[in-house]
């Protein structure tokens, strides 16, 4: 008893210390310019479960602890808008026991993430679903619904939830809109690339530009994921680690070369 | 204690910036070499890109225009001794672009493999009729061929309208091998070279938009009395008017490579698709490079006029290709 007593002391010990060590980085962060928007690709799920010798649904649970984890680093930087990509129109392919298991992931763990102690709350953060969310179950769409209705009050940070997304179906939906937008005003001004980007999805929560594009597990590819939204002046940065591995020193890195390019612009970019 | 928080990022940066160096020497030093051009790989890019980029203030200047130009002979010459069919040289401020007569005649003079030929852009909008065009009219040397919609071909494949390629039997076909003949010297494939600049992006789909609603307006004033039937593209749709099914259109590229002509300000820094078309790039591969070698860097250091530029060498191209090889494509499965 006394070993178990010693063993759990010694755990919450270093959970502090982690925890003390992770908020003197961003602290010494937060006095160099930080992003305003970053989006994620959380790849590396299944690969990251095969490498453990577990289930694939295990990995997701993995990857949905990470982005908790990321979640709350970034709002604790300062970063106001941050966008996640959790379900492809592309993944509805996989096989169905996989893709209902993800639905009953996100289903459940939505509510838990705007609840009393879950990180939107604690970080006054606005979660916005993007995607064609007809396409998801019927459970999903209500969580979903839950979910934004729980955090639309809160202002000072966003969360994009990229699900059942597709940037090409982004991109179509907005000329669509724009388009009949025009039709039903009958303005005679022409459709301007503005125009468009104010249709885009990530537009709904007043996202600014990309400024940083992360994806995890080393595949080289935005995979359909913000290509409007992205191909401007965002850093695009490929990491190798798989989604559930990523932590504070993986975040560091990134957020160093963006302070760099900040501060490599002549003073009248600025 | 905030400026202890304020050293202790100047530290991270300074530790930051010397793990690059070293990861920049370790990675030209002690990495093995990738396999030559003409390897068998277990897969190539159809349709490769090349994405050059400059500092913004060297727009404008002769030599980086020289650089770049430089920069695309050599993707093609690699294209074709790789076995590429089809490439694109891209660059956001349309500096090819205003050069692109210029390329095509060093690209003819280079091999004679390529005639030259003006093509009409074939980007086709539904269902206005395309606005009248002087695609009859004969390429005319240095002209810029930069049309509105920011893509040229610079050089065509041997199509269906050239000379037959293969030789047949008949007294006809004879004549057609003699005039093959005459046109390729060599056995290498031709490349298919568009040029592309940051208008053929965004502003396109902008314009697409505007042509769907001139159609359905006009659909409209066919019907007076009926309002405008709102409009339900799909994306199926939208890629078949950017991409094109039948002509040689901007479609999406396999893999791009991203390079710096001009010496990046910091080492290693992140990559970056300088407005690259964002609809073609839904499943491209991206290769990119983002160390100046060091010995370019210091002889940079040195004087800027010993090593201005960067530009696309063979080594980079075959790594490109090498990971290209190695990739994996799931598709969302």
């Amino acid at each position: 008893m006394a070993a178990a007593y010693a063993s759990s002391s010694i755990f919450r010990a270093r959970e502090r210390l982690v925890d003390l060590f992770q908020r003197a980085v961003v602290a010494a962060l937060r006095t160099g310019p930080i992003p305003r928007h970053v989006a994620f690709v959380m790849d590396g799920n299944r690969r990251y479960a095969r490498s453990l010798g577990v289930r694939v649904v295990d990995g997701h649970v993995s990857g949905y602890y990470a982005l908790r984890r990321v979640l709350e680093i970034l709002y604790l930087l300062g970063v106001e808008h941050v966008t996640a990509y959790a379900f492809a129109i592309d993944n509805f392919k996989r096989t169905p026991e996989e893709v209902d298991a993800l639905m009953s992931l996100a289903q459940d763990r939505l509510i838990e993430f705007c609840e009393h102690g879950g990180v939107l709350r604690e970080y006054g953060v606005r979660l916005v679903a993007v995607g064609n969310i007809s396409l998801c179950p019927p459970g999903v769409q209500d969580a979903i619904r839950r979910a934004e209705e729980m955090t639309k009050d809160n202002t000072r940070a966003v969360f994009n939830l990229c699900i059942s997304y597709a940037s090409r179906d982004e991109i179509t939906t907005a000329v669509n809109t724009t388009v009949n937008e025009k039709l039903a005003s009958q303005s005679p001004t022409p459709i301007t690339v503005a125009d468009l980007d104010a249709h885009m999805m990530t537009a709904r929560g007043n996202s600014p530009p990309l400024d940083i594009f992360v994806r995890t597990s080393g595949v080289l590819r935005l995979s359909d994921f913000l290509l409007w939204q992205c191909n401007e002046d965002t850093q695009i940065q490929f990491i190798r680690r798989y989604w559930p591995e990523i932590g504070l020193l993986d975040i560091i890195p990134i957020l160093l070369d963006y302070q760099r390019k900040v501060w490599s612009k002549p003073a009248s970019e600025s | 204690m905030s400026w202890v928080a304020w050293l202790s990022l100047r530290l991270f940066h300074l530790v930051y910036a010397i793990y690059l160096a070293l990861w920049s020497i370790y990675t030209r030093w002690f990495v093995s070499e990738p396999s030559s051009l003409t390897s068998v790989r277990d897969k190539l890019p159809a349709h490769l890109a090349v994405n050059l980029a400059c500092s913004e203030d060297m727009t404008g200047d002769e030599t980086v225009k020289e650089a770049f130009l430089a920069c695309a002979e050599r993707a093609v010459l690699y294209c074709r001794q790789a076995g590429i069919r089809r490439l694109t040289m891209y660059d956001r401020h349309g500096i090819l672009l205003s050069a692109s007569g210029l390329l095509k005649h060093r690209l003819s003079t280079a091999d004679c493999a390529v005639q030259p030929e003006r093509l009409k852009p074939s980007i086709v909008y539904p269902p206005t009729p395309p606005s009248s065009d002087d695609s009859d009219s004969q390429f005319s040397g240095d002209e810029a061929l930069g049309d509105s919609v920011g893509l040229v071909t610079v050089c065509p494949e041997l199509a269906k309208n050239e000379p037959i390629k293969k030789a047949g039997r008949t007294k006809g076909s004879l004549r057609r091998r003699s005039r093959a003949c005459r046109i390729s010297f060599t056995a290498t494939p031709n490349v298919v070279v568009q040029v592309a600049s940051q208008t053929a992006g965004k502003a396109v789909l902008a314009s697409v938009a505007n042509r769907l609603l001139h159609a359905a307006q006009q659909s409209s004033e066919s019907m007076p009395g009926r309002d405008a039937k709102s409009i339900s593209t799909t994306a199926t749709e939208l890629q078949y008017i950017l991409e094109g099914a039948n002509s040689p259109t901007f479609s999406a590229p396999d893999l791009m490579i991203v390079h710096n002509v001009s010496c990046p300000s910091r080492q290693c820094s992140p990559m970056e698709l300088h407005a690259f078309p964002p609809w073609q790039i839904r499943l491209t591969e991206f290769f990119y490079d983002g160390a100046w070698s060091l010995r370019t860097r210091v002889l940079r250091h040195l004087a800027d006029t010993l090593a201005p530029f960067s530009l696309l060498t063979e080594v980079e191209f075959r790594k490109a290709l090498d990971e290209y090889a190695s990739a994996q494509f799931r598709v969302g499965r």
